[in-house]
């Protein structure tokens, strides 16, 4: 054999890392959808276990901010869906049906969750809506006592009084509010201010106000007070409770345009009445969620827009007679909405049976006498009882924040956190750091695109999935927008086996690292990014 | 498929694969180490003059974790040939030999011993790793440098007019057990094929997309972007044809317009949407072929009885 030259040992001295101009670095940022949901959910998270059909371990993460799935599955209107990116190739994941799966799964397998002991500290709650209960649920999971309190006999608040049945059936509702309810003292038929007041809440240790907002806006015009004349929310009430309210063949108004109006038009219709809807504003300015707009419009009730009543009377026949008069779009008001303004002899006349006022709600403070909301939408303690007013916090509807369900629940939630930390002797303190949202432009759609293009169409609001198949393979079409999902594209696309897998992710080799950006660019999801230092 | 074909051996993540020289984004490497990984340890590599051969570390250096035998730059077919025929000898018929070669180098200086070492179905896998020019050497035109394409021999003005010399053809002419297409940026199937080819016998030919940053003038973050939409243009299909007779696409793309991966690369810059427009045509005459011979299966192996 002639001789030959042989190599024998490695490349490992060669720095490759000294010719990068640019880093790549693995960091997840928040997904639209979470950062979207008023509740707090990791929505991307629990997706990806149902991905994988783990609906306990979906449960669990769900309930770690919202102990209300099945209703939120039901009733949320879903900004999470909104703002989906999946919408930029052809259709949001459908996260309220997903929400709803695990709901509807945890009222058939979780009754009773285990608990903590509680411990020497005790908690008032005011009012048993979505804000009081989940405030006291995260509560109870730390050991601490909670007795609510609410004026009504079942608990719920708006969920079992506001929301009609058709829309939330009342059998989840329970089965939910059971599971929540567990190791929390409930005391019913207990109204603040009436049935009991400060005195009796010396012995907590704090206290949660959360009574919603259930004091109905007046009109201002002449025969409000006429006995026919009935606020929405009071009939949807007294319709919830009892399932009473005939009004078959009555002729019935409805005025406003928010979530009271729709629901009270569409249970009045229900009852059997014939239902007009007026509202002063245009469809574009109503401030009901889009869907259930577009329920409304599904069913025969007739919708006056840019119209509002003038004044009722009662006329011999015992009907109301009243006078409308037609509106305009003017400049935008306070609230960026075009104001209403009234045409000049456009009046015209009708005759109904009945008319329901659903123009807007306010809390109803009268306990506290003149306790208010300032302008910026802080509560004002200034005029509450001196022993009671270190230990209150306040939350729900009470506060201006949009008013919807899973507002309520991160409201609760965050005031659980503030008063743990009280408790403590400790001040909650948010993190200051901006949150960074993956937008489409951080999908590498590519990875969707090629291989899975599906047709475009909206999502029936209704019903549930089928059976944990599809909720799994409608799991699977989420990006897990920012979000790593060890999908290994980093790892195995570099040509120079920087990327190296670790147990609980990935390392980029920066002695070897050449910064070519392949692994940036072939991240689907954007949680690897080239930082361009260096 | 298997997601154990993706999961990289240990002995690859041992054996300190950092540290060659290639250029930051190059396709060669990427293909490189998934191939090894399939094929493991037991595997001797030969290389002709090329990027490959250069690249892989510097005198006395190497960053391959197998045995990697230069050869001339025409004859890695004959120099694989013999490293087989040497490891036959001394027992080790279970090594595989692995031909890892450029395009110049098989197109074209290499194309008669490559014939000769296919048509007597020497028991080797031939990977020709087509970065489509000679890169080593600074980019000149080879009969695998597609039409319209600018290098250093065809530059603006007498852009490459001939056709792509269609090696896939030839080399299932010699009805060799197995020609496959592959690209680094589906893996799945470039490793199930590695796989497939590992498990046959005699003379098995891979031809492999090699995205060359400098050489195609792209950025090299986009090698793999590049690679993924040269196969759903259908550019660069991926499909295997067994004993030379039997087709099959492996992959149905989505059929994106030429234009979209022509204009990832500084190389196709001078083109006029008038020779845009002609490279569809022709890239949609060749595909509809290729799918008309998908799963064609006329061929009977016809053995003969020795007396
Ligand atoms: C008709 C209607 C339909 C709606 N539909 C939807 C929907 O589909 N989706 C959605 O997201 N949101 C919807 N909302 C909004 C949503 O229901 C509320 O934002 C949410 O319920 C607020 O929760 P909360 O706990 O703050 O108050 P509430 O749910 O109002 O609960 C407050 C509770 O406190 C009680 N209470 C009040 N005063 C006292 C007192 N002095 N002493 C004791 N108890 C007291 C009340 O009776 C009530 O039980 C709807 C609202 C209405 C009115
Ligand atoms: C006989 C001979 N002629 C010319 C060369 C110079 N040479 C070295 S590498 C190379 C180009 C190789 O091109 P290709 O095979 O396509 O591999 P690539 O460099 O593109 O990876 C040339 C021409 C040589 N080494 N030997
Ligand atoms: S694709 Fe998934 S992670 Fe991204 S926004 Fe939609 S639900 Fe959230
Ligand atoms: S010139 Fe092209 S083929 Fe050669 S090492 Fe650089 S990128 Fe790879
Ligand atoms: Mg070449």
């Amino acid at each position: 054999m002639p001789e030959m030259a042989v190599s024998e040992s490695s490349m490992d001295w060669n720095k490759t890392g000294s010719w990068r101009s640019s880093t790549p670095l693995h960091k997840n940022i928040t997904p639209p959808c979470n950062f979207n949901c008023p509740a707090g959910e990791n929505i991307r998270g629990y997706i990806d276990l149902l991905k994988d059909k783990k609906t306990k371990e979906a449960f669990e993460l769900l309930t770690e901010a919202n102990p209300f799935p099945a209703v939120c599955g039901r009733v949320c209107y879903h900004p999470c869906q909104a703002s989906c990116n999946r919408s930029s190739l052809d259709r949001e994941i459908n996260v309220r049906k997903l929400e709803r799966f695990i709901g509807d799964w945890g009222m058939e397998n979780v009754n009773k969750q285990a608990l903590p002991p509680t411990a020497s500290k005790k908690i008032a709650i005011i009012g048993a809506g979505p804000a009081g209960l989940s405030a006291a649920f995260y509560l109870r999971k730390q050991g601490i006592a909670v007795t609510v309190y609410d004026e009504n006999s079942m608990p719920g608040g708006i969920l079992r009084y506001g929301i009609p049945s058709y829309r939330l059936e009342k059998d989840v509702l329970a089965k939910e509010l059971d599971r929540v309810l567990h190791g929390i003292e409930f005391k019913s038929n207990m109204r603040f201010g009436s049935d009991f007041d400060i005195s009796d809440l010396l012995g907590f240790d704090a206290v949660f106000l959360a009574t919603g907002a259930h004091l109905s806006k007046t009109m201002n015009i002449d025969g409000e007070n006429i006995p026919e004349v009935e606020s929405g929310l009071n009939f949807l009430k007294t319709a919830n409770s009892n399932g009473s309210g005939n009004l078959k063949g009555k002729e019935v108004i409805v005025v406003g345009g928010g979530n009271t109006a729709c629901d009270t038009a569409r249970s009045a219709y229900r009852f059997g009445a014939k239902v007009t809807l007026v509202y002063r504003r245009t469809e574009a300015q109503m401030p009901a969620f889009a869907e259930e707009i577009e329920q409304l419009k599904k069913e025969p009730i007739k919708i006056e827009f840019l119209t509002a009543p003038k004044n009722i009377r009662k006329t011999d026949g015992g009907k109301l007679g009243v006078t409308f008069i037609k509106m305009k779009l003017g400049l935008p008001d306070s609230s960026g909405r075009s104001r209403p303004v009234p045409i000049a002899d456009s009046d015209f006349e009708m005759s109904v049976d009945k008319i329901f006022t659903a123009i807007g709600e306010d809390p109803d403070l009268s306990f506290f006498g003149n306790a208010r909301i300032k302008t910026g939408g802080e509560f004002d303690f200034s005029d509450i009882d001196e022993r009671l007013k270190a230990r209150l916090f306040v939350g729900g509807d009470i506060l201006p924040n949009p008013r919807t369900v899973p507002h309520a629940v991160g409201s609760g939630r965050l005031a659980s956190e503030k008063i743990a930390a009280f408790l403590k002797g400790e001040v909650l303190t948010q993190s200051e750091d901006i949150e960074v949202i993956a937008g489409p432009g951080d999908i590498n759609f590519d990875y969707f695109s090629m291989i899975n293009l599906t047709k475009r169409g909206s999502h029936p609001a209704e019903s549930g999935f089928a059976n944990m198949d599809e909720a799994s393979s409608e799991a699977a079409r989420c990006f897990s927008c920012g979000v790593c999902d060890h999908c290994d594209n980093c790892h195995n696309f570099c040509p120079d086996m920087a990327v190296i897998k670790t147990s609980n992710g990935y390392h980029v080799n920066l002695e070897y690292c050449k910064g070519c950006g392949i692994c940036a660019r072939e991240c689907p999801r954007g949680s690897l990014k080239m930082d361009g230092t260096e | 498929m298997d997601r154990e074909l993706l999961n990289d051996n240990d002995f690859l993540r041992d054996s300190g694969f950092c540290g060659h020289t290639a250029c930051p984004g190059c396709g060669e490497k990427i293909l490189l180490r998934h191939v090894l990984d399939v094929l493991g340890p037991e595997t001797v590599i030969a290389a002709p003059a090329g990027c490959a051969a250069v690249t892989d570390g510097i005198f006395p250096h190497t960053v391959s974790p197998v045995p990697f035998l230069h050869t001339a730059f025409g004859a890695v077919a004959s120099g694989a040939a013999g490293v087989r025929a040497g490891l036959d000898m001394s027992g080790r018929e279970n090594v595989t030999v692995l031909a890892w070669a450029g395009d110049g180098a098989t197109f074209d200086i290499g194309l008669g011993p490559l014939s000769a070492i296919a048509e007597r179905n020497e028991n080797i896998i031939y990977v020709c790793y087509d970065n489509e020019a000679y890169m080593n050497t600074g980019v000149q035109r080879s009969s695998a440098t597609p039409s319209g394409s600018w290098t250093t021999t065809t530059p603006s003005g007498r852009l490459k007019s001939e056709p792509k010399k269609n090696i896939d053809l030839i080399m299932a002419s010699h009805k060799i057990p197995y020609v496959a297409t592959a690209s680094p940026a589906f893996l799945d199937d470039l490793k199930m094929k590695v796989a497939k080819a590992k498990r046959l016998t005699g003379f098995r030919f891979l031809r492999l997309f090699s995205p060359c940053p400098p050489g195609w003038k792209s950025d090299p973050a986009d090698s793999i972007t590049l690679a993924r939409l040269a196969v759903e243009s259908n550019i660069f299909p991926l499909f295997e044809i067994e004993d030379g007779e039997r087709w099959s696409l492996s992959y149905e793309s989505s059929g994106v317009p030429v234009a979209r991966y022509l204009k990832t690369q500084g190389r196709f810059r001078y083109l006029s949407d008038d020779d845009m427009a002609r490279i569809q045509r022709e890239t949609d005459r060749d595909y509809n072929r290729l799918k008309s011979l998908h799963q064609y299966n006329g061929y009977q192996k016809i053995v003969v009885e020795e007396q």
